[in-house]
């Protein structure tokens, strides 16, 4: 017994797999939490989009030698005004993100293919757990308890825009905008291509599992915590990469629950 | 309790109401006043959800004005929340609430104990923990009532509210609207039911424009429903008048 606790604790002694995994484990968390929302309000091609939109920020920050978060948060809003002047043509509002979003992913790779290949790219897109440095950390100690004040101040009007079912672009637009601070934020630990698992797969689960919008914003959350613990251990002992493990035990509880009770959405 | 003296609590004058400046209905002046029941009769497409969408706020009068001395409530005919939509009774009822709150406000302990007074005097306590998508048709419309009252509404606006029931539940909430009358409670219900607009206070005839206002036996003659109606006002059997059957149309525009 003493052994397998030894065992579980043994990646955490690293101060590099601690400091990588405490920001895992917060921004993941903050992630799951907001996934909810992206989930109920049907959101998740705008979730995906948003981190692929980023991609040209991110390799050109590469490029210059800038900060990856610096270039995503730029990638993040020239992915929003070109969504938002895509609309301006497409009337279909999945089409317009397809628009915009397509020729973005298509730039970031001329850029990331055009030369030699820039340092950090491959983190960039599959994220770098250990690469956390205190800075990170700092950032996610200060990012996720924001997110979750804006979470637990807007919640009931959230809930509310769902009840009525009148369009809401204004409730729409926070969340959208909440949904791209966790994105920047998780890009680094877990890649601009990986964080969308984070943010989906614990909220998709915890849809499933509870009956009303709070405790399914604490459960994905919970989930999405341990899915960063949990994926770190794995990839320690079995020496995969972080990132990836942990967006596959992210999505996993989902894969599983969709097996073992298919019923789809609940009517 | 029934109060002792009738306020007016709406007052609608010349009031000219529609869609991006396209006027839809013409000509509206009535006044409404604490207690009252008033049956908004029309057929589809005469006004009455554009009525109920301006006096809630959600449509600007396009000319003419309005004034309510009290809170109003809406209970929409659009009830749009999915059946998977993770709120309760409970929630929408405090939902309800937050239009009294300011935006940076979150709901507490007075507004889940007024949350919970709505329910119960709508009849729905003992549903509180239920998922607001598996409420019966007439529960869901209970519940949304009981948002309204949470929220201090004095005058609600219920636009087709027995669209879809079955005759336990309008049964139960034509009873409901007849207890909120004696409180008090103005309410102004869209419905197609002609027996149901005479056993109440007032009636407004909509086609368009304002065919007609005032108490029942004065209002539900032939000549006014034929002009509310047109061709479509059906004559039964016994020389009596039935208004057109209800057809669920989509009243986005």
């Amino acid at each position: 017994m003493q052994n397998a606790f030894q065992w579980a604790l043994d990646p955490w002694q690293s101060p590099l797999v601690a400091r990588g995994g405490l920001v895992a484990i917060l921004v993941g968390a903050s992630a799951g939490a907001i996934g909810c929302w992206v989930v109920l309000r049907d959101l998740p091609y705008a979730a995906e989009s948003l981190s692929h939109g980023m991609f040209p920020g991110l390799v050109g920050a590469s490029l210059l030698g800038l900060p990856i978060a610096l270039g995503g948060l730029v990638g993040l809003v020239i992915a929003a005004g070109a969504i938002t002047a895509a609309r301006r043509w497409v009337t279909e509002d999945g089409h317009a993100v397809a628009v915009a979003i397509t020729p973005l992913l298509g730039l970031g790779a001329i850029l990331a293919l055009s030369g030699p290949v820039p340092p950090g790219i491959g983190d960039s897109l599959f994220g770098d757990v250990l690469a956390a440095n205190g800075a990170d950390l700092a950032a996610a100690l200060v990012l996720a308890p924001i997110l979750l004040i804006v979470l637990h101040g807007s919640h009931w009007r959230l809930l509310a825009a769902g009840i009525s079912g009148r369009k809401t672009r204004l409730m729409d637009g926070l969340l959208l905008c909440l949904l791209a601070v966790a994105t920047a934020a998780a890009a680094r630990s877990l890649g601009a291509l990986l964080a969308v698992a984070m943010i989906i797969g614990p909220a998709a689960t915890a849809r499933r599992l509870t009956v009303r919008a709070a405790p399914m914003l604490w459960t994905a959350a919970l989930i999405a915590g341990l899915s960063a613990a949990i994926g770190i251990e794995i990839s320690w002992h079995a020496d995969l990469a972080t990132g990836p493990t942990i967006a596959i035990c992210a999505i996993i509880p989902a894969g599983v629950l969709a097996i073992v009770k298919p019923s789809g959405k609940q009517t | 309790m029934q109060p002792s003296f009738k306020e007016t609590t709406v007052t609608v004058e010349e009031l000219n109401a529609g869609y991006d400046g396209v006027t839809a209905l013409r000509g509206v002046d009535f006044a409404a006043t604490t207690g009252e029941r008033i049956a908004l009769l029309g057929p589809n497409g005469g006004g009455k959800s554009t009525l109920i969408r301006t006096l809630s706020g959600e449509l600007a009068p396009i000319s003419g004005a309005f004034n309510a001395t009290e809170r109003i409530g809406t209970v929409s005919q659009r009830d749009s929340a999915r059946s998977d939509w993770p709120a309760t009774a409970l929630d929408v009822a405090i939902c309800g609430t937050l239009d009294s709150l300011p935006w940076w406000r979150v709901p507490r302990r007075a507004q889940r104990t007024a949350a919970l007074e709505a329910l119960d005097a709508v009849g729905l306590k003992d549903m509180a923990g239920k998922r607001f998508g598996e409420l019966s048709g007439g529960q869901r419309r209970r519940a949304q009532v009981a948002a309204a009252l949470a929220g201090g509404a004095k005058v609600l606006l219920l636009d087709e509210p027995f669209a879809g029931l079955d005759n336990v539940s309008s049964e139960r909430l034509e009873a409901l609207i007849a207890d909120l009358a004696r409180a008090g409670t103005t309410l102004l219900v869209a419905t197609h039911d002609l027996d149901q607009a005479r056993s109440w206070e007032k009636v407004l005839c909509l086609n368009g424009e304002q065919i007609a206002f005032g108490p029942p036996d004065d209002v539900l003659e032939k000549d006014t429903l034929r002009k509310t109606f047109g061709a479509d006002l059906l004559e039964i059997a016994g020389g009596g008048l039935m208004a057109p059957p209800h057809h669920h149309h989509d009243h986005e525009h």
